[in-house]
């Protein structure tokens, strides 16, 4: 295959790999929200071995069609394997076929991200710990980012003409919109594994900093997708915020969904809720889907203000230029 | 000089909260073996001193361990089973694929708390709060209102949930895994009335020795906890089987016209003053619009703490003005009087943040769906007759077999009629549907 490494057109197949990656990266995020919501995290007691076989060679029945706390947590395991070898194929492939230094030494630091991942979700099986495991699922998102990031830096629309100016109201809200997730993020981790002998209050005001912290991130990315059209920002940042903002409304959704599957109605609610639902089933699909979705949701968040921030800060319009906080004259331009 | 009497803040300020918790997290405090907890309002009412309450929860851990570790006193046999409480017990964890322990602290904790005091992370919040074991008393079972539940009644409340509530149905798990967390259930219940017992007890000794009395037959704390208060405790346990309600109606068997007819008198009953007297808690039909002004057993012992501390605290500010007036040669006295009581008042200030805040009793709407923990009509039946333990929903039939009932069996039938009418309660004898529990091991 000829090298399409020319100044505008990145290598085909490190287009490729960032990409499967980025798109391998997420279902590991739900499988490991599913691992927690289903309190599967100790289904295996070792590692890295599985019930003391090698992990590759653990009987592929027993896996399949065993437990199903064995099967999410194996085959996370398993897919986290995958996401690690993808990683260093695209360290390997940025370095012979890319000539931007920054991006190779961003592969090295997903691939630096990812073992650490590794050890951390080992560290957690091993000792037993909840608290790492809270570690662990705040340091997946924060890889995951990392790979929308690096998806993005092999588009055409990155290495491509610029597509206009991005307003820098617009960059500045879409910043705020990623830090506001993660920061959310965190929140809801800490909700998640909750140690058992915290106090109601502890609990009580994590909730109110989450639904706090849930106001900021739909304000800001609701401003942001506001200003992109207000202000004609170029088409791939328009697209990204306007799907930012969908998916913020989908995962105030969640939230309320998770709230009421796992703790029931609030007592100011109840006259909202009809009496007639039956009692939720623990760990049946609805509740483990829902509640894992909203966790998901949440990384899905920060990877679109990441990808959308990296557009828009890529071709900001100057701070001295007249169109910095007026609508740009540009053009459209497809990612 | 007076020690002012702190008025400390109703409850933790967020930022206390929060850093509390990022704190406990970052220095991984929170990965410590969990520890049972003494019940703060009976330590705090009953002015225990801290080497009492030690002594208390040595005795308690001798007997019933940890939850880590949890024993099953010999006293017991029969009621506990060590090896399906050790599956309860302890941080979850997998040994064998598909087999996990660690039940409770998976499945319960987060709203029962570690303690079984109904006050883990996620109590505040729910609407009821998680129950608390430790009374050993149940709403939803078969036997007469004062006696324990059966474990087939624990049972059936983890598989079918209780609606409207928090409490989910645990119906996919396997018979073992049901099993194993009712005797957790029954431990934590068990547990928590020898604590009561015990602090009680303690307390007893702490005013005779105050009051220079001297005990009758002296017996060691510990002593006394395993040879007369476990089997007095066992006793009551072991005779919930013979406390089954028996319910000798058949709901079926009534033609549409005396089954209307059965409506009609229970209807009569219902908004009778001088009888069943349902209306004045549930309103007319059953739609509720009524006030009570009434706690349940869980909810009265915190109202009733509060009330105390709030009468301590005006005895305080009596006192204090009192002072003004006395005479300085007897100001001594009264000072130090005001600073016990002033102490007593800190330590109760102290111990109302950490429980949840009472809440009145709040009487069922009657529409369909709206019952709790009440599938059949038997067990409608057994509600109306028994009423609801621990709730200031009365027995309108007899509360134990050897009592005289207030109501005949055919004036709680036509109750029991008139309420599956107002609630859809379909007359056939028939389960919630469940899914089937999970048969993996």
């Amino acid at each position: 295959m000829p090298d399409t490494d020319s100044p505008n057109r990145p290598s085909a197949w490190v287009t490729r790999c960032a990409w499967l990656l980025c798109l391998l990266t997420f279902p590991l995020l739900w499988v490991g929200g599913l691992v927690t919501s289903t309190d599967a995290g100790m289904a295996v007691p070792d590692w890295p071995t599985t019930y003391g076989y090698n992990m590759f060679s653990y009987p592929w029945q027993t896996w399949l069609f065993g437990p199903w706390d064995l099967f999410i947590e194996h085959g996370h395991r398993l897919l986290a394997s995958l996401v690690g070898l993808v990683t260093i194929a695209l360290v390997l492939l940025t370095w012979k076929k890319d000539p931007r230094r920054w991006l190779l030494t961003l592969t090295v630091v997903a691939l630096g991200l990812v073992i650490l991942q590794g050890v951390l979700g080992g560290v957690r099986v091993v000792e037993n710990e909840r608290l790492v495991a809270m570690v662990h699922g705040c340091v997946g998102p924060l890889f995951f980012a990392l790979t929308v990031l690096l998806a993005v830096a092999t588009t055409r629309a990155w290495k491509g003409p610029p597509p206009g100016a991005t307003n820098r109201r617009t960059a500045g809200w879409l910043l705020a919109t990623g830090v506001l997730a993660y920061v959310q993020l965190t929140l809801g981790a800490q909700l998640r594994h909750m140690p058992e002998t915290a106090s109601p209050w502890a609990f009580a005001e994590l909730v109110k900093l989450h639904l706090l912290t849930a106001g900021l991130v739909a304000i800001s990315g609701f401003a942001a997708a506001w200003s992109a059209r207000k202000r004609d920002d170029p088409m791939p940042v328009k697209r990204l915020t306007g799907l930012l903002a969908a998916v913020v409304v989908v995962q105030l959704s969640l939230g309320g969904g998770t709230w009421l599957l796992k703790y029931g109605c609030p007592g100011w609610a109840r006259e909202l809720v009809p009496a007639t639902m039956d009692a939720v089933i623990a760990d049946g699909m609805l509740q483990t889907q829902v509640v894992t979705a909203h966790s998901a949701i949440g990384s899905l968040i920060i990877g679109l203000a990441v990808a959308a921030t990296a557009y828009a800060l890529r071709h900001a319009a100057p701070v001295s230029s007249p169109n910095s906080i007026s609508p740009p004259a540009g053009g459209e331009q497809a990612v | 000089m007076l020690r002012p009497v702190r008025r400390l803040p109703s409850r933790p300020s967020t930022g206390f909260a929060v850093s509390a918790v990022i704190g406990c997290l970052l220095l991984g405090g929170c990965s410590d073996a969990p520890t049972f907890r003494p019940d703060p309002l009976l330590v705090a009412d009953q002015q225990l001193e801290p080497p009492r309450v030690d002594t208390a929860a040595a005795i308690l851990t001798r007997l019933f361990g940890t939850p880590d570790h949890p024993k099953a006193p010999p006293v017991l046999a029969g009621l506990l089973d060590q090896s399906l409480l050790a599956e309860a017990a302890g941080p979850v964890a997998s040994h064998t694929p598909g087999v996990t322990t660690g039940l409770y602290r998976r499945h319960c904790a987060s709203c029962h708390g570690i303690t079984g005091d109904g006050a883990g992370p996620a109590a505040l919040y729910q609407h009821p709060y998680p129950r608390d074991f430790r009374q050993g008393v149940f709403k939803y079972k078969s036997t007469y209102r004062d006696a324990p539940p059966t474990q087939e009644d624990l049972a059936t409340v983890l598989r079918d949930g209780i609606a409207n509530t928090a409490m989910p149905s645990f119906a996919l798990l396997t018979d073992r895994e049901i099993t194993a967390l009712t005797q957790y259930v029954r431990y934590l219940a068990l547990r928590g009335q020898a604590e009561t017992a015990l602090l009680q007890r303690l307390q007893q000794s702490r005013d005779a020795s105050v009051n220079g009395q001297t005990p009758g037959e002296s017996i060691d704390d510990a002593d006394w906890a395993a040879s007369e208060l476990l089997p007095r405790l066992a006793n009551t346990w072991r005779e919930a089987h013979q406390s089954i309600v028996p319910v000798n109606q058949d709901w079926q068997a009534a033609t549409s016209e005396a089954w209307d007819a059965a409506v009609a008198a229970g209807k009569k009953l219902f908004h009778d003053t001088r009888r069943a007297n349902c209306v004045e808690c549930h309103g007319p039909a059953g739609q509720g619009g009524t006030t009570l002004n009434d706690h349940d057993l869980w909810n009265k012992r915190v109202h009733a703490f509060d009330a105390d501390t709030e009468r301590m605290a005006a005895l305080y500010q009596t006192r204090t003005q009192e002072l003004q007036q006395t005479p300085p040669q007897r100001q001594a006295l009264l000072e130090e009087q005001l600073a016990a009581l002033g102490g007593q008042l800190d330590r109760r200030r102290a111990t109302a943040t950490a429980l949840l805040p009472a809440r009145l009793a709040e009487p069922r709407v009657l529409t369909p769906g709206s019952l709790r923990g009440t599938h059949t009509p038997q067990d409608l039946y057994r509600r109306i007759q028994q009423g609801i333990a621990g709730t200031p929903m009365p027995a309108a039939g007899n509360a134990a077999a050897e009592r005289p009932s207030e109501m005949s069996e055919q004036e709680l039938f036509q109750l029991s009629a008139y309420v599956m009418h107002l609630t859809g309660m379909p007359r056939a004898e028939s389960q919630p549907a469940t899914p089937a529990p999970r048969t993996n091991h």
